[in-house]
C-alpha cells in the first residue's frame, strides 16, 4: 500500500482536468481536486474527460466557488492520508487539530453567501455529487429553520401555502402528535 | 450578470427556491433537523406534505419534550406513521429532563429493532448519566446485515451481549462506546 499507492497519488495529483461552466468559462484543476466530485470521478474512470468536462448546469460564478471548496478539502484529504501513514505523536496530532480548525473556519467563511448563491451551491453540489459540500450547505439551510414555526419558515423562504384551510386542518389532525 | 441566464436566475431568486429543490435534497435538509421539526414541515405547502415520511435519516431527541410520556408518544407515532421505509441513520438521544431510556427499556428496544429492521446503517443510542440504572442493552437483540456503524453512550452491557453483537452484525465496521458500564 505504501510505495505504489503514494506513487499513484502523485501521478493523479499532477494530472489536470478542464471543467467548462454553462457560460463557457474554462477552469483547470488537478484531478485530486476534481475527484471530490463523484460525478467527475466517474467521468474520469470512464475516460471521457478529454477536451474538458462540460457542466451545463453550473455557472462560472458558482463553479469558481465549488472549485475553491474542493481545492481546500482535497488538500485536507491528502493531509489526512499523510498523517495516518507516517507518525502520530502528540505534536503531529496538534498540527492535525490546527488544520481541522482551519478547515472549519474555511467552511464557516465559505457559507457567508446570499441565499440565492447558497441554493445554487446546493444544486451544484447535488449535481456534481460532492458529499461534503452538500452536507455543509444543507446543514446551513436546516440551521436557518431550526426552532421556527411553519409560518416563520414560509415567510423566510417565500413558500406559498397552497393548502386549503380544510386540507391544512386535516394534515394537522393526522400529525397532531408532532404538534403537541 | 448581464447575460440572459443571469436575469432568469435573478427572477427565480425572488420566488420559493427551497421548495424547488429536488425531493432528495429537501429530504437531506430535513435529515439535519430534530425529527419533530422535520415532521412539522408537512403543513408548509403541498410540496412538503409527505416529504418527512421518507427522510432516510432520523434524529430522535428528547430535548424539548416536557415529559417522558409525551416523548414516548411522539416516537411511537413517528415510527408507526413512517412505516417500512428504509433508514440510513437513526440517532436516539435521551437528552430531555428526567428522560432515561432504562425507564422504558422495552419500548426503546422496539425503536432500536424498528431501525434495524429498516436496514439502518448508522445507529446511535445516547442516554444521559444517572445515579440510577443506566440503559441496559444486554437484552436487546442486535441482529442486522446492514448495520455498519454503532455509537453507544451511557449504556450498560455485558461481554456475552458484545460477542453476540459482533456475530449478529457481520457488516459492522465502526463501534464506538463512550461512558459505558460492563455488567459483571
Amino acid at each position: 500500500m505504501a510505495s505504489a499507492g503514494s506513487g499513484d497519488e502523485k501521478a493523479a495529483a499532477a494530472a489536470m482536468i478542464t471543467l467548462i461552466s454553462s457560460d463557457n468559462e474554462k477552469f483547470e484543476v488537478t484531478e485530486a481536486t476534481a475527484t471530490l466530485s463523484q460525478t467527475i470521478r466517474h467521468m474520469i474512470e470512464d475516460g471521457c474527460t478529454d477536451g474538458g468536462v462540460p457542466l451545463p448546469n453550473v455557472t462560472s460564478k458558482i463553479l469558481a466557488r465549488v472549485i475553491e471548496y474542493c481545492k481546500k478539502h482535497a488538500t485536507a484529504a491528502a493531509g489526512e492520508e499523510g498523517s495516518s501513514s507516517s507518525f502520530s505523536d502528540a505534536a503531529f496530532l496538534e498540527v492535525d487539530r490546527a488544520f481541522l480548525e482551519e478547515l472549519e473556519e474555511f467552511d464557516d467563511a465559505f457559507l457567508e453567501v446570499d441565499r440565492a448563491t447558497l441554493f445554487d451551491l446546493i444544486l451544484a453540489a447535488n449535481y456534481l455529487d460532492i458529499k461534503g459540500l452538500l452536507n455543509l450547505t444543507c446543514q446551513k439551510v436546516a440551521d436557518s429553520v431550526k426552532g421556527k414555526t411553519p409560518e416563520q419558515i414560509r415567510e423566510m423562504y417565500n413558500i406559498v401555502n397552497d393548502l386549503t384551510p380544510e386540507e391544512e386542518a386535516e394534515i394537522r389532525r393526522e400529525t397532531q402528535w408532532a404538534f403537541e | 450578470m448581464d447575460t440572459p441566464s443571469g436575469k432568469s436566475a435573478k427572477a427565480t431568486d425572488e420566488g420559493d427556491r427551497i421548495s424547488g429543490l429536488p425531493d432528495e435534497v429537501r429530504q437531506h435538509v430535513l435529515s439535519f433537523l430534530p425529527a419533530r421539526e422535520a415532521v412539522r414541515t408537512c403543513v408548509l405547502s403541498t410540496r412538503w406534505h409527505d416529504l418527512w415520511a421518507s427522510v432516510p435519516r432520523l434524529n430522535v431527541a428528547a430535548k424539548g419534550f416536557t415529559s417522558q410520556s409525551s416523548f414516548i408518544k411522539f416516537v411511537n407515532a413517528l415510527l408507526i406513521s413512517r412505516g417500512c421505509i428504509p433508514l440510513k441513520s437513526f440517532w436516539l438521544r435521551a437528552d430531555g429532563p428526567d428522560i432515561f431510556l432504562n425507564n422504558f427499556r422495552d419500548t426503546a428496544y422496539l425503536w432500536i429493532r424498528y431501525a434495524l429492521r429498516n436496514n439502518v446503517e448508522e445507529l446511535g443510542v445516547i442516554d444521559q448519566w444517572t445515579v440510577r440504572e443506566l440503559f441496559q442493552l444486554q437484552y436487546c437483540p442486535f441482529t442486522s446485515s446492514c448495520l455498519k456503524k454503532l455509537h453507544l453512550c451511557y449504556i450498560k452491557i455485558d461481554d456475552h451481549a458484545i460477542k453476540k453483537l459482533f456475530s449478529g452484525c457481520p457488516a459492522l465496521e465502526d463501534l464506538e462506546m463512550i461512558n459505558w458500564v460492563a455488567v459483571l
